[in-house]
């Protein structure tokens, strides 16, 4: 079990209105997170989970409504400011820098930290090193030439980089073999259990719902569901996310794996200052 | 022969500085930058009217003309470039054009369209290296350029703002949402390659001589060639097709002289980039 959610609001969109041009996507999201709370994002294809998230982390401007970090509104401040609050975020399609090696990649991801203090930048990736040890036997390999799987990694471990509070990850599982999905998986508990507050959008129902103890179903640009995985209708949670009622079985027991689990608990990551 | 070779290495050194600003420009901004050549051509007026009507040292002069290419970079990319980010990139190219355009009309309305002259900044006899007759010029311009591409190498590999420079020309939008200021990655290239520009227009010039509004449009196009055979997103395919097309253009001026084949060493040029779109349209050192 992760340390309790300690009633901090992290993260707070409120009544998000964002699109392009014409094409009006977000209408009016209403999402908040709390300190060290695993929550996640569900919702078809086209949804506007993606774009929630680019305007959580300030790559996609919001028309109208607000977004707070820790209690302070960072509408309108772009995404470099938003780093040294603690954001961290992974998109989609990873954006790895692919003709840039291991090493420096994480150096890029710990950019903001390395400028004042970069030993706190030496024991960090030494902490990313640890976790991923692959990683650590590739450190002078191109990302670009690196597995599927090992860009996964390289892509959490380039976001942990820089130490953040929060971390939006936008489906980990996608384009993953089923071993690699369980590493990664695996490797998001731990930081769960460790304390870390993460946002997730997954497509992958069976992976998502083994990793957050809070969902929000996402449906044509506004949150129509939010509830705790614990006591979730999983009838109408599959009917949302158009899934029969075969997989409305899947969803109800991989969600009862999430709450039978029990994880050793971890002592939150120490702060090094 | 080797006489030739030298000569080569020494222009083809400098064809790479050249080289080397369309290659960054083209990975940072994704654009072709026309106007690469005839920027040091337009400072380099600036740093002769300095050095010849003001009678100041040539080290004044040649740093004048560097600080006011480095200004005009900067500012060009603070205009054109930065507010045109999301726009089609045969916009901002066109743009350079304009650049390119501006800056020979200015040099013909400021400083006339006669050829001025200006003497090279190092006098003294050459020095015979084992048979090769090389002039203290051409071993300053041959130092000067390897000491940029050394200390080039190093900052994009060791300093952190020259990795993201690098990073900022793979994936801009990374760049942004790890907390980099991209505005800084981008006036940086636009400075430095203005820089370059004319750093190797004061190097090349002794090698040409007179200085005339638009006379570096030839060398645009060997720097261009330069950098499509060395790859256009690789910065030491930059290097490696300056020296190709430099020593290439002076073997084969040397092989044909005096006789009727004048344009064999641009023809020649011009097959060597056919042949390398067609057979390696990377480039030799550019990935995929
Ligand atoms: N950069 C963009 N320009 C224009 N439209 C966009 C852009 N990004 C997203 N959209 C549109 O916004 C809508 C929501 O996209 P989004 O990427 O958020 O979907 P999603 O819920 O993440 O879907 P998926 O599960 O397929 O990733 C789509 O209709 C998409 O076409
Ligand atoms: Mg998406």
């Amino acid at each position: 079990m992760s340390p309790p959610p300690t009633g901090e609001v992290v993260v707070e969109a409120r009544e998000v209105v964002a699109g392009f041009g014409a094409n009006t996507v977000l209408h009016g999201v209403n999402l908040s997170v709390e300190r060290g709370a695993c929550v996640g994002i569900f919702g078809l294809n086209g949804a506007g989970k993606s774009v929630t998230m680019k305007c959580l982390a300030g790559l996609v401007p919001v028309r109208t409504g607000t977004i707070e970090l820790f209690g302070q509104d960072v509408t309108a401040e772009p995404p470099e400011a938003r780093v040294p609050r603690g954001v961290a975020y992974l998109p989609q399609a990873r954006q790895l820098f692919p003709r840039l090696t291991v090493e420096q990649n994480l150096r890029l991801g710990g950019y903001v930290m390395r400028r004042h203090d970069k030993a706190r930048y030496a024991s960090i990736v030494d902490d990313v090193y640890s976790r991923f040890p692959r990683l650590a036997e590739r450190r002078t390999q191109l990302a670009g030439s690196m597995s599927g799987g090992e860009q996964a990694m390289l892509a959490i471990g380039r976001a942990l980089a820089s130490d953040p509070q929060i971390l939006l990850i936008d489906e980990p599982s996608a384009g993953l073999a089923p071993a690699v999905m369980d590493d990664v998986l695996a490797m998001l508990l731990q930081l769960r259990a460790e304390g870390l507050t993460i946002l997730l959008v997954e497509q992958n129902i069976s992976f998502g719902f083994r990793l957050v103890e809070r969902a929000a179903i996402l449906q044509r640009g506004l949150v129509v569901y939010e509830g705790d995985v614990a006591h979730l209708d999983t009838a109408r949670v599959a009917e949302l996310l158009g899934v029969g009622r075969l997989l409305s079985k899947q969803l109800s027991a991989s969600t009862a794996r999430t709450t039978t689990a029990t994880k050793p608990r971890r002592t939150p990551k120490k702060k090094v200052t | 022969m080797a006489q030739a070779l030298v000569v080569g290495l020494v222009i083809g050194g400098i064809y790479s500085l050249f080289a080397l600003g369309i290659v960054l420009i083209y990975t940072g901004s994704g654009v072709l930058n026309f106007a690469q050549a005839e920027l040091g051509t337009f400072t380099l007026f600036v740093a002769q009217i300095l050095v010849v009507e003001h009678h100041l040292p040539y080290a004044v002069g040649a740093a004048a003309s560097i600080a006011l290419a480095l200004a005009i970079g900067v500012t060009f990319e603070r205009l054109a470039v930065w507010p045109l980010l999301n726009a089609p990139r045969v916009t901002v190219a066109v743009a350079t054009l304009a650049l390119l355009a501006l800056a020979v009309a200015l040099e013909i309305t400021l400083f006339g369209p006669v050829g001025r002259n200006l003497p090279p900044p190092i006098t003294g006899h050459s020095v015979n290296v084992i048979g090769v007759f090389v002039s203290p010029n051409q071993i300053a311009s041959l130092v000067l350029v390897a000491l940029v591409a050394g200390g080039l190498a190093a900052f994009f590999r060791y300093t952190d703002f020259g990795l993201s420079v690098v990073a900022a020309a793979q994936d801009q939008e990374a760049l942004r949402f790890l907390g980099i200021p991209l505005a800084r990655a981008s006036m940086f290239t636009w400075g430095l390659a203005a820089v370059l520009s004319a750093l190797a227009a004061l190097l090349i010039q002794p090698d040409i001589g007179v200085i005339s509004p638009g006379a570096y449009s030839g060398i645009f196009i060997r720097a261009l060639s330069a950098a499509l055979i060395g790859g256009l997103g690789s910065m030491r395919g930059a290097f490696l097709g300056g020296v190709i097309v430099g020593v290439g253009e002076a073997a084969i001026r040397h092989a044909t002289v005096g006789s009727s084949l004048t344009g064999l060493p641009e023809l020649c040029i011009f097959a060597a980039v056919v042949l390398t779109l067609v057979f390696r349209p990377q480039g030799v050192f550019g990935s995929r």
